[in-house]
């Protein structure tokens, strides 16, 4: 169930909220054995303005259609109740309140508000809005060393745990291929691999640290470049699952390149059922 | 060349003994390191980066498979290989502008990503990959005017493609006959 009052509204795109607009241009009926002409007369007299370049520069009218209609109404004798004309309709159905209020002015239309968007409880936000803090932190500490600033975290919603936890190092590491991403995924299955407390600490694809979460001052303090808190997965299907990374959520403070989309969109088998949450920084 | 990939005992069977250009004898490496990731239960997939400096060649670094033995999906053969060369100090991201991939499979989505943020010079594979290629298949992430980031590189398949592909169907079935259903 979701909240009553939520403390945000969603703010719609200009092309969702844009309402009808009209210009006026001139037109003229024309035979369409003359479209050739008529067009190669505009284009030397009158070019068309490029912010009409969505207008298609005719319009067929077919008087063919308005015919038949009226013979069929005339064999069904209905000519003295219906008189058919042309009225202009919306063509799409409306996605948003706006869009609804405005378009059923021309004629009255169906419109379902999509329940959807405004599905999460207060307590659902609220640890949206901690991760999502916390990767704005993980992006500073990687700032304040002079590293791209993104952050990241993959969190469990089962039990609202955070798995692992990095930011970008494709500086420090003169690798351009260790995003944020990238490196919490590789902290996430080394977290899973037994016995890889001690060996192959040079690479800094590996946690240096293995904590659970640390508080903020300790985050900032901390040398670390990803640190992971193991689950409690001792099942082996569950441990498939992580690998899979299937059912956890990912933060990151930017939106995904193509090369992490990859593993997060789901084409393959990464976080096919988890959620993302980007967000621009 | 290194010789320890080389020397690898191989079972690789090469449909022609006939060595065509120079791009079969690094994609011949390239096979071997896959039948170095089948023999480890793994997708076999292997690559080779060659540095070009002139006419001279030299292999920098190579790569397979090793999603299952790290449980981590994005170890992908060019991502091995791409961390080893890295990892050894002697270059800089720089050196893949004068680098040519060897692939045996064409390089799903992410790695042909990877490669152009790289600036990869230039990239030869086995065998399409009809169901995550990235480099013409499904997404034609090599040449997509979209990513104006990071420039283009011109990306050709076909070397080996039978002994690529014959590699991915030994795998398939031998790990369907073991019961397991999983594509890393």
């Amino acid at each position: 169930m979701a909240d009553a009052n939520l403390p945000f509204q969603k703010v719609l795109s200009d092309e969702e909220s844009r309402s009808l607009q009209t210009v006026d241009v001139y037109i003229s009926d024309i035979e369409p054995k003359e479209t050739g002409r008529v067009l190669k007369f505009m284009q030397n007299h009158c070019p068309q303005s490029k912010a009409l370049d969505h207008v298609k520069r005719v319009r067929k009218t077919c008087h063919d259609e308005v015919d038949n209609l009226n013979l069929l109404i005339q064999q069904h004798n209905l000519e003295s109740i219906i008189i058919p004309r042309i009225h202009q309709i919306p063509k799409y159905p409306a996605v948003s309140r706006t869009q609804f209020e405005e378009w059923k002015k021309l004629w009255p239309i169906n419109f379902h508000e999509n329940s959807r968007d405004s599905n999460f409880t207060l307590d659902e936000i609220a640890a949206l809005k901690y991760y999502m803090t916390r990767a704005v932190k993980l992006a500073e500490i990687a700032k304040s060393r002079g590293e791209v600033p993104v952050g990241c975290l993959i969190v469990d919603p089962q039990s609202s745990s955070i798995l692992c936890e990095a930011n970008d190092t494709r500086i420090l590491t003169g690798n351009p291929l260790r995003h944020a991403v990238l490196n919490c995924i590789n902290a996430l299955a080394f977290s899973k691999k037994p016995n890889n407390d001690e060996k192959n600490a040079n690479d800094t694809l590996l946690p240096q640290k293995r904590k659970s979460e640390m508080d903020d001052d300790q985050l900032m303090q901390s040398e670390y470049i990803s640190l992971v808190s193991t689950p409690e997965t001792s099942d082996e299907i569950e441990n498939k699952a992580a690998y899979l990374c299937k059912g956890y959520d990912i933060f990151i403070t930017h939106e995904p390149c193509v090369l992490w989309l990859w593993c997060i969109q789901g084409l393959v088998e990464y976080f096919t059922e988890g959620r993302i949450t980007p967000q621009e920084v | 060349m290194n010789n320890d990939i080389e020397n690898t005992d191989s079972t690789v069977s090469f449909q022609t003994e006939e060595r065509i250009t120079i791009h079969h004898d690094f994609m011949r490496t390239a096979l071997t390191l896959a039948q170095e990731a089948y023999d480890n239960k793994e997708v076999p997939v292997g690559c080779v980066f060659v540095l070009e400096d002139g006419d001279e060649r030299v292999i920098i670094g190579s790569g397979r498979n090793r999603t299952n033995e790290t449980e981590n999906g994005t170890r992908h053969a060019e991502l091995e290989a791409i961390d080893e060369i890295l990892a050894s100090q002697k270059y800089t991201s720089d050196v893949f502008r004068k680098c040519v991939l060897y692939v045996t499979v064409e390089p799903c989505v992410m790695c042909a990503y990877a490669l152009r943020l790289l600036g990869i010079k230039h990239v030869y594979y086995g065998c399409a990959n009809e169901r995550f290629g990235g480099t013409g298949s499904v997404f034609t992430i090599h040449q997509d005017p979209n990513l104006s980031l990071h420039p283009p590189y011109p990306c050709e398949g076909g070397y080996y493609r039978e002994e690529s592909i014959m590699l991915l169907r030994r795998f398939y079935i031998r790990e369907n006959e073991k019961g397991f259903d999983q594509m890393p």
